[in-house]
């Protein structure tokens, strides 16, 4: 069984395959070596083999596969092999890690590890308890928003780039969906989920690992498809989206929310909370995230290709709820962006000082009776054409 | 034909391997299409992973393991006879366990085949037998496994004459996601 894509693309010297790859016989995979001969006339330097949308393969499969790299090194010793995989699928992983013994010019990389530049820190396990609070203080809003944006109940929804999968929770329990996928790609965030989960009895919402930028879900499967402050994590979120696009049905709407860091505000001590915010936002863009992003969900949602595109932005404040918790979220940001993010990029203690300054004069503008402190988060959604 | 067993359960120690499911194929109508070894895979594959930590990377771990010997089955069986697939769970480790239509020199194949497995360290069997200059058997399926998965695989002859079954239990290992 074989419904695979083979193809070449100059701009990365890359062979890029994807689908199912079981053939019977090595023969059935002319095309591929038709493709391969073909690159090897046109790179130099490197020579990559991208397998994270190959399904699935089999032996006779795996077998071709090492003939081709046997080949290269063999005909061209001077060219590097990059071997890129996905731990999502699962098989890949193994099967290739011993291709590394044809020749030391072959590396196998697990791309994964690789692709996402400034997400260690956010993937980082200490970050949980914080984001239970942010989701509890946006659902506040969300939860009226979500209808204006086509969410209803009975449908087949899937939720990209869970984290701690609260949010996947909160939409079962409230609009109580016919199907429910939550992905994410960050391991300790997807354990605590299930353990939520499992906790509260919950067993119909499934908890899937995997990459938002190479889903191995279905095309044309989800009527609703959220991915909710992440696209500004990534650097390159047209990849995503065009996941998102294509996971959803025609018809269907993908929901988004990002943004825009440099609009945090509170009073008193505005200055001090508007200087630190800004810079946050260069912070994050050294790491090639893009906190600013929010306002921007529009053009990106347009140049995916979605239509009939709604779009709102609310202001978290100290006044939705419990203020103590809007400075649990501050300070939350504190740790990570003023003692992890900026010693990471090396900045002087007294930048980080006054960068710290910020965030505790918004922290006191969020606890002070007559202070004023606010988060805002732009929401947008694009339905998929018919 | 397919016989589902009982709904899928849970066992919880070594030595209660609880049966999921089961398919029993005739030899004749599975050989005649390759695409069989495939769909057969993911449709178990799938049905048993569906309580699973991560469903999908187990249902794709457990397709190609499943795929595998369903491959070397269909080159490697006598006409007539049913090939009856039977997986069982016990704890986090899967068991296949894989009943094949033999005659005498498909007894004789399976029997060194799985020889061949336990004859000496299987990471370094598995890469002889890949990297070498000799075109690899369908077996190294099984090599793979072994290597790959830590799969324990072992030849139950005692069913009759005319069949054998291949047993092969693995952790799949789903990553602690």
């Amino acid at each position: 069984m074989s419904t695979y894509t083979v193809r070449f693309e100059d701009n990365n010297q890359e062979i890029i395959f994807a689908g199912v790859m079981r053939p019977r016989q090595t023969k059935e995979l002319d095309d591929v070596r038709d493709v391969f001969e073909r690159a090897l006339t046109r790179v130099s330097g490197t020579l990559n083999f991208n397998f994270k949308r190959l399904l699935k393969a089999n032996n006779v499969a795996f077998q071709e596969m090492v003939s081709l790299f046997t080949s290269v090194s063999k005909r061209r010793p001077e060219l590097k092999v990059r071997v890129i995989v996905s731990s999502v699928v699962g098989w890949a992983a193994r099967k290739f890690k011993i291709v590394g013994a044809i020749s030391p010019n072959i590396q196998v990389e697990q791309y994964d590890q690789t692709f996402y530049p400034g997400q260690g820190v956010l993937e980082n396990g200490s970050f949980i308890s914080i984001l239970r609070t942010q989701t509890k203080m946006t659902w506040r809003h969300e939860r009226n928003i979500l209808p204006r944006h086509g969410m209803a109940e009975g449908k087949e929804v899937a939720d990209i780039c869970c984290g701690i999968g609260d949010f996947a929770l909160l939409l079962h329990k409230e609009f109580k969906p016919k199907r429910l996928v939550a992905v994410d790609h960050a391991k300790p965030s997807l354990q605590y989920a299930r353990k939520v989960a499992e906790e509260f009895g919950i067993k119909e919402v499934e908890y899937i690992y995997g990459d938002a930028s190479a889903l191995l879900l279905d095309s044309n499967q989800f009527d609703f498809v959220t991915c909710r402050h992440s696209l500004q994590v990534f650097n390159k979120p047209e990849l995503i989206l065009k996941e998102l696009f294509r996971i959803c049905k025609p018809g269907g709407r993908v929901y988004i929310s990002n943004e825009k860091n440099s609009h945090c505000l509170g009073e008193p001590r505005a200055a001090s909370i508007a200087w630190t915010y800004e810079e946050v936002a260069r912070l994050w863009a050294h790491f090639e995230m893009d906190i600013e992003l929010g306002p921007k969900s529009r053009r990106y949602l347009q140049d995916t290709g979605f239509d009939d595109i709604r779009m709102e932005s609310i202001m978290v404040t100290n006044l939705d709820g419990d203020p103590k918790d809007f400075a649990d979220v501050i300070q939350a940001w504190e740790d990570v962006y003023a003692g992890e993010m900026a010693v990471k990029r090396g900045d002087t203690p007294e930048f980080i000082s006054r960068f710290r300054q910020g965030f505790q004069d918004h922290i006191a503008a969020a606890l002070h009776p007559k202070g004023y402190a606010g988060w805002p988060i732009w929401i947008a959604s694009g339905r998929k054409p018919l | 034909m397919l016989v589902f067993l009982r709904p899928i359960v849970n066992a919880t120690t070594p030595s209660q391997a609880a049966p999921l499911i089961r398919v029993d194929l005739t030899a004749a109508d599975f050989a005649a299409n390759w695409q069989q070894c495939d769909r057969v895979a993911n449709y178990l594959a799938r049905t048993v992973s569906s309580d699973r930590p991560d469903t999908f990377l187990h249902a794709n771990l457990l397709s190609t393991a499943l795929n595998e010997l369903f491959e070397i089955a269909f080159v490697q069986h006598r006409a007539g006879g049913k090939i009856i697939c039977e997986l069982l769970r016990s704890g986090p480790a899967d068991r296949v366990e894989l009943t094949i239509p033999v005659d005498a020199a498909h007894r004789t194949y399976y029997r060194k085949q799985v020889a061949f497995i336990h004859s000496g360290d299987v990471a370094t069997l598995y890469s002889t037998a890949l990297l070498g200059e000799a075109d690899p058997d369908i077996a190294i399926g099984l090599l793979e496994l072994a290597a790959d998965y830590g799969a324990v695989i072992t030849l139950d002859e005692t069913l009759d004459d005319a069949h054998v079954r291949l047993v092969v239990e693995m952790h799949l290992g789903t990553p602690a996601a």
